[in-house]
C-alpha cells in the first residue's frame, strides 16, 4: 500500500500545468468575476439599511466587531476588491492581489452573511489564495516583465503544482461534506426519494418553476417515478462521496468535474439553483493540450504583455480598468446589461447559468463519451 | 509537503466537526447537505414561512414579509425574518424534538451547544441566542418601514407550516395551514 507522502507526491505530479495555461486561466477567473456580476462586496453597502440588532456574525472575521461595518468603510472594502481582481486580471503583483483578493472577500462576505444565512461560495472565492502560489502570474503578466529572468521554466513547478493540488483537494473535500449528510439524513433509503421532495417543495413552495422544471412534474404518478427520483438520490451521493478519491489523479479529477457539469445543469434545471461559477473552477484542470487554441485568444493574451510592458503603462491600463469596470458595475454587471433587453433585471443570472452550464454540459458529454470511446477501444 | 497537506486536512476535519456540533464558521469549509428527506406522499410539499399582519389603529393588514426588505439582495428574506423574528432558539434552528432520526438528533445536539457556547462564550455565539426581534433598535427600524399612523400599531407575526399538494391543472392547493410560532412587536 503506497505510504501518504508517495500518494500525495504522485497527486502532486499529475497536475503539473503549463504556466501559459496557468496565466490563461487567471485571466479568465478574472474576467468571469468582473464580467458577470460575482465581483464580491458590491451588496455591502445595503448593510447600512439594518440596525445594528440584526447583526449575527457567524464564527470568524466578522465577530470581533459589534455591529455592521458604515457605509465609507464597505465602499472602500468594494473598491479595493475591484482594484485586486484588476491586479489579477494584468498579473500585477499576482502572488499578493490573489491573497489579499480572497481575504477580503472572505472579509466582506462575512459582514453580509452576519444577517442571519451564510452561502457556500468558499470553494469559488477561495480558488486565488490557493493559485497565489501556483505561478499563475508567470505568464501574459506585468510580474512576467518584472521577472523574466526568472520565469523560464515552461511548467509549473513542483510547488505549483503542490497548491493546485491543495485546491483540487479543497474542493473535492467540499463536494464530499456535502454527502455525508444525506446519508445521515437516510437518502439512501430507497423508500425516501429526498430529491423529490426538494424538487416538490422547490417547484411549487418557491416558485421554482424555469427551464425544465416543469417537465419534471410530468414524472410524478408515473410507473417509474418511483426508480426515477431514486437514482437522482444515489447519482448525487456516490458522485458528492467519490469526488473526494477522484482528486488524487488529474485525469480522474477531469472525469469527476465532467460529472460535476452534468450535476449542475440537473440542479439548475431541477431546483432552479445557479452554480455556474464552480464550472470556472474545474477550467483549471482541464489538459489544454488537447485544444487547439484559435489564433485570434494568442493575439488577444499578447496584448496582455504590451499592456503590462512597463510599470508607466501597467499603472495606467490598471486606472482606466477600475474606472470603467466602477462606472460600469455602479449601473449593472456588464453580462447582465447584455441580457437585460431580453429578460427582467431579477431573471438574468439565470439566464447567464442556463446559457454557461449548458455550454459546461455539451463540453462535459463530449469530454465523456471520449473517455468511453477510449476505454471501449482499449477494451477490444 | 506531506507536513502542509496533513496540517490543512486536519484544519479542514476540525472545521467539518465544528459546523456539525456548533455552529458553521465563515469562511466555511463544507457544502449544505440539503440531509432532510421531506414526507412526499401523494407528491405533498411543505413550506414554512412568515405571516404578517400589522395592526394600525383600526386597520388590520396582511403583508407579504419580503416587502419590509425592498433593496436586499444576496441574502433570502425569509432566512433574516427566521434570524430575527422567532420567539426561541429551538424554532429559530428548525429542531425537530419529536423526531428519533439520526439527523434529528444530531441538530438538537448542535442547538444545546449553541446554548452552552451561548452562554460561556457570549462574544463568540451569545448574539444568536438573544431575542433581537424586541430589541429597541430593531422596533425603530420596522416603525421605519411600515410607517404606522397609530401609537397602538403592532406587528403579528405567524410562522406558518403550509402542505400543499398539486392540483390536477399544476396549480398548487392547500392541504393543511398551521401555525408553528408567533411574535408579537409592539411598534411603541
Amino acid at each position: 500500500m503506497k505510504s501518504i507522502s508517495d500518494l500525495i507526491y504522485s497527486a502532486v505530479d499529475s497536475y503539473q500545468i503549463d504556466k501559459e495555461q496557468l496565466g490563461f486561466y487567471r485571466i479568465m477567473y478574472s474576467l468571469f468575476i468582473l464580467l458577470t456580476g460575482a465581483i464580491p462586496n458590491l451588496q455591502l453597502e445595503q448593510l447600512s439599511l439594518y440596525p445594528d440588532s440584526f447583526f449575527t456574525p457567524p464564527i470568524g472575521f466578522a465577530m470581533f466587531f459589534d455591529g455592521f461595518p458604515s457605509e465609507v468603510f464597505c465602499h472602500i472594502l468594494y473598491i479595493t476588491t475591484i482594484v485586486l481582481a484588476v491586479m489579477m486580471l494584468f498579473g500585477v503583483y499576482t502572488k499578493w492581489a490573489s491573497l489579499l483578493f480572497s481575504l477580503l472577500v472572505m472579509l466582506g462576505y462575512s459582514f453580509l452573511f452576519s444577517l442571519g444565512k451564510i452561502n457556500h461560495n468558499t470553494g469559488f472565492f477561495f480558488l486565488p489564495a490557493f493559485m497565489a502560489f501556483s505561478g499563475w502570474g508567470n505568464a501574459y503578466s506585468f510580474d512576467t516583465q518584472r521577472n523574466s529572468m526568472k520565469i523560464k521554466e515552461k511548467l509549473s513547478t513542483s510547488k505549483g503544482s503542490f497548491w493546485i493540488f491543495m485546491y483540487a483537494f479543497t474542493l473535492g473535500w467540499l463536494f464530499w461534506t456535502a454527502s455525508l449528510p444525506k446519508i445521515i439524513g437516510g437518502w439512501l433509503n430507497p423508500s425516501t426519494h429526498a430529491v423529490l421532495g426538494w424538487f416538490m417543495n422547490s417547484y411549487y413552495g418557491d416558485d421554482a418553476q424555469r427551464f425544465l422544471a416543469p417537465m419534471f412534474t410530468k414524472t410524478l404518478n408515473q410507473w417509474y417515478s418511483g426508480v426515477f427520483w431514486e437514482l437522482a438520490d444515489w447519482f448525487t451521493i456516490f458522485f458528492e462521496f467519490l469526488f473526494l478519491w477522484a482528486v488524487f489523479k488529474r485525469t480522474r479529477m477531469i472525469l469527476f468535474c465532467a460529472f460535476a457539469c452534468v450535476f449542475h445543469w440537473l440542479v439548475l434545471n431541477v431546483l432552479n439553483i445557479p452554480s455556474a461559477g464552480f464550472l470556472l473552477c474545474y477550467v483549471l484542470f482541464i489538459d489544454w493540450t488537447h485544444f487547439k487554441i484559435p489564433s485570434w485568444v494568442n493575439k488577444l493574451l499578447s496584448n496582455f504583455d504590451t499592456l503590462t510592458k512597463n510599470a508607466t503603462r501597467t499603472l495606467v491600463t490598471v486606472v482606466i480598468t477600475v474606472g470603467i469596470i466602477y462606472l460600469v458595475q455602479s449601473i449593472a454587471p456588464p453580462l447582465d446589461l447584455l441580457f437585460l433587453p431580453f429578460v427582467p433585471r431579477d431573471e438574468t443570472m439565470y439566464l447567464e447559468a442556463i446559457i454557461l452550464e449548458s455550454i459546461g454540459l455539451l463540453i462535459a458529454l463530449r469530454y465523456i463519451y471520449l473517455r468511453v470511446l477510449d476505454r471501449v477501444r482499449n477494451l477490444v | 509537503m506531506t507536513k502542509l497537506f496533513l496540517g490543512w486536512l486536519t484544519f479542514l476535519v476540525v472545521a467539518l466537526i465544528f459546523s456539525y456540533t456548533i455552529a458553521e464558521p465563515y469562511p466555511t469549509f463544507i457544502m449544505p447537505g440539503f440531509a432532510r428527506v421531506f414526507d412526499y406522499s401523494n407528491n405533498q410539499f411543505e413550506r414554512i414561512e412568515p405571516e404578517l399582519l400589522f395592526v394600525d389603529g383600526s386597520v388590520q393588514s396582511v403583508m407579504d414579509y419580503k416587502e419590509l426588505f425592498p433593496n436586499l439582495k444576496a441574502v433570502h428574506p425569509n432566512a433574516i425574518m427566521r434570524n430575527l423574528f422567532t420567539s426561541n432558539h429551538i424554532d429559530r434552528t428548525l429542531v425537530d424534538t419529536t423526531s428519533r432520526s439520526i439527523y434529528q438528533r444530531l441538530k438538537y445536539f448542535r442547538y444545546t451547544s449553541q446554548q452552552w457556547m451561548s452562554e460561556h462564550f457570549p462574544r463568540v455565539y451569545g448574539r444568536a441566542i438573544q431575542d433581537r426581534g424586541h430589541d429597541s433598535a430593531t422596533i425603530a427600524w420596522l416603525r421605519r418601514q411600515l410607517q404606522p399612523k397609530s401609537d397602538s400599531a403592532v406587528l403579528h407575526i405567524n410562522w406558518m407550516k403550509t402542505i400543499g399538494i398539486p392540483s390536477e391543472d399544476g396549480a398548487m392547493r392547500v392541504s393543511e395551514s398551521v401555525r408553528i410560532d408567533s411574535m408579537i412587536i409592539k411598534l411603541y
